[in-house]
């Protein structure tokens, strides 16, 4: 499982935590059925989307990390 | 950080919560003719088709005197806080009919009710007993919501109705209150505060867990490629190095 997937979850309980907050907070109207739903959804979606994105970003700039570690010349790299 | 059990455990409540909200869609969207009695804001006409002859009722709701005709749309919210008891009251008045048949209507109970979601999450009314027949009316009752204050606040919909002993709502009126705590110290935007900072954690450290499968990987294999000889048979092979030397 990559990283992207790894975050996708989060900014989905990120998304609908920002709606809630913005309903209570801000005039986000989650008394309606369909346009309260509709909002949930819609944060849900858009924070999964944008986790999945930085969580991307973030395994990369790990894995770029990683590799400079790792990387040793061949003359000191340990006998196996 | 956890790993792939992490994970697995957190799309299991996503699933579940998504769900939960379809079948609360559906459900919730089943019922909705009978959760709200008046679609329109403002104040109207609530008995059958006006006609010659008819009795059509108007009516008037303030919350803590204010009127609600005013608070018809989430933008022009009552702002209210949850500190004292407010007082709601119903002002209702039939007009047309005929000559010969009294102009008087019969209320039996206020109610005020308050949606999230579509659904009925809180309901007070005031019973009248007697009903009340006269050809206008006032109905008091008090909203206490004291006991929520440090509980929750924000923009919530509500909706007054005056009903008829036959349990038919004669009027009603949606209007909405936007409530304001103190500092905005409450349960729920303390839960949900934590609930995010511990997200944005999980994201923030993808990186560190990424290593850690990394890690775990390499580990894996190193051992796998230890405990194989090469060519060997790796189900048949002993464990330790092959030829015995490290």
């Amino acid at each position: 499982m990559g990283a992207g997937s790894h975050a996708i979850p989060s900014g989905v309980v990120l998304g609908l935590v920002a709606v809630l907050l913005g309903q209570q907070f801000s005039y986000i109207d989650l008394s309606g059925t369909y346009g309260g739903i509709i909002d949930l959804v819609i944060g849900a979606v858009v924070g999964g989307i944008l986790a999945g994105f930085l969580g991307r970003a973030l395994g990369r700039r790990a894995e770029r990390r990683r590799g400079a570690q790792a990387w040793t010349p061949p003359e000191t790299e340990p006998k196996k | 950080m956890g790993g792939p059990s992490r994970t697995r455990r957190l799309w299991l409540p996503c699933t579940i919560g998504t769900i939960g909200v379809l079948a609360l869609m559906l459900s919730a969207g089943a019922g909705a003719g009978t959760a709200r009695p008046h679609a329109g804001f403002g104040p109207g006409p609530a008995i059958g088709t006006p006609g010659p002859g008819t009795i059509q009722i108007t009516g008037a709701l303030t919350y803590n005197g204010q009127p609600t005709a005013n608070a018809s749309g989430p933008t022009s919210a009552l702002g209210i806080s949850f500190n004292t008891p407010a007082t709601v009251e119903f002002f209702w008045q039939a007009a047309g009919g005929k000559i010969s048949q009294p102009l008087s209507i019969s209320i039996q109970t206020a109610e005020l009710r308050v949606y999230f979601l579509g659904l009925s999450v809180w309901t007070k009314d005031q019973t009248l007993s007697p009903p009340s027949v006269s050809p206008k009316g006032t109905v008091n009752l008090t909203a206490d919501f004291t006991l929520n204050r440090y509980l929750l606040e924000g923009l919530y919909e509500l909706s007054g109705s005056l009903i008829e002993p036959n349990g038919t709502v004669a009027w009603s009126e949606n209007f909405y209150l936007k409530v304001m705590a103190p500092n905005h110290l409450t349960a729920v935007n303390l839960g949900l505060g934590l609930v995010a900072v511990y997200e944005a954690y999980t994201i923030a450290t993808v990186g560190r867990w990424l290593s850690g499968q990394q890690t775990k990987a390499d580990v894996a294999k190193v051992s796998d490629e230890g405990s194989s000889p090469a060519g060997g048979d790796a189900s048949s092979a002993p464990n330790h190095p092959p030829g015995g030397k490290a």
